[in-house]
């Protein structure tokens, strides 16, 4: 019984390292965007909360939703985060992130994409995660995260003029326009921000160069 | 032996679904934080023992580095037949406890000031 046993958690454990549920250190470091009071007040971390639209999901090109991201790096350490939106689900997103520099290193348009293959009888099934870098070449769209504060850094258009898609099932934006909509911001919005932040918002937006 | 094995297999089926992030010279547990810091009490010694900081920061004229590591793991409801597949598909797939450490230092480079803070969440 005890050799049964042994066998099974030994195959489980095996099985486990390449489970799915095992965390991988991308999405260890993305998770660290939610937001925690503590670390905020330490003066080590700052808050920034953006809202993204596109011209694809409504009636564009594809008629079907997509999510809208925008990932960015922190230049000191590398670390890749990223926010996104989906029309008429979801208007904001907000991360918790170190105080310093960020550069936007993507902008792009996805939907949820799998692909699947079939190897012998088993059937594998693949979820694509897209790492391209920001379309607009030399351009580089860069905010600042301050102590303590709740950074409002734009509203990001996400404009397409084609109906590229690329392999990995990703569409990438032809340009974007980021603009102030703070003052659409609904009070029911900034109510809810207030009570998870403890602070009103400031509004720097993101530049580009 | 068989007992061995027994105790071998279970560590590496509870290791089998944790990963680490960030420093890895930084303890995992505020308890093994605390013990690392027992001995250390300059600028030169933290750097000496953790490495490079994530930041480096000023806050109330004191300068502050910050150490962090976040370690996750995966739920194991996916193990209980039909009820644990279904809670599976409706909640978060992972848990995380992220490490903070924060360390001050005067204009000497002595230690003025440490704290260790711990977050935890799930994710997916």
């Amino acid at each position: 019984m005890k050799n049964i046993i042994s066998l099974l958690l030994c195959c489980l454990g095996l099985s486990a390292c390449a489970f799915p549920l095992t965390p991988t250190e991308n999405g260890l470091i993305t998770a660290t965007k939610q937001f925690q009071p503590a670390l905020f007040e330490t003066g080590a971390r700052g808050e920034i909360v953006s809202s993204l639209a596109d011209n694809v999901s409504d009636d564009g090109f594809f008629s079907t939703n997509y999510t809208n991201i925008l990932a960015f790096r922190n230049v000191q350490s590398g670390e890749v985060f990223s926010i996104s939106t989906l029309l008429g689900k979801k208007k904001y997103d907000s991360a918790m992130l170190s105080i310093g520099t960020y550069e936007v290193v993507n902008l792009y348009l996805q939907y949820v994409y799998t692909t699947t293959e079939t190897y012998g009888s088993t059937r594998v099934t693949t979820t694509h995660v897209v790492t391209d870098e920001h379309f607009e070449g030399d351009k580089k769209i860069r905010f600042t995260v301050r102590p303590g504060e709740v950074t409002y850094i734009g509203h990001f258009d996400l404009i397409k003029a084609n109906n590229e898609v690329l392999p990995d099932g990703s569409v990438p934006a032809n340009s974007f326009k980021i603009s102030d909509k703070s003052a659409d911001i609904s009070e029911e919005q900034k109510a809810k921000w207030f009570s998870e932040f403890g602070k009103d918002f400031v509004v720097r937006l993101a530049t580009v160069k | 032996m068989k007992n061995i094995f027994l105790i071998f297999s279970i560590v590496c089926f509870l290791c089998g679904c944790s990963a680490v992030a960030g420093n890895r010279k930084l303890g995992t547990s505020e308890q093994e934080i605390q013990r690392q810091m027992a001995d250390v009490a300059t600028k030169k010694e933290v750097r000496e023992k953790f490495g490079t900081p994530n930041l480096i920061f000023h806050k109330d004229e004191l300068e502050y580095y910050e150490y962090k590591n976040v370690t996750g793991h995966g739920r194991y409801l996916w193990l209980v037949p039909v009820i644990g597949w279904v809670v599976s598909l409706v909640q978060d797939n992972y848990t995380y406890c992220e490490n903070n450490l924060f360390i001050g230092f005067d204009k000497t480079g002595k230690i003025e000031d440490w704290n260790v803070l711990q977050s935890t969440g799930t994710f997916d």
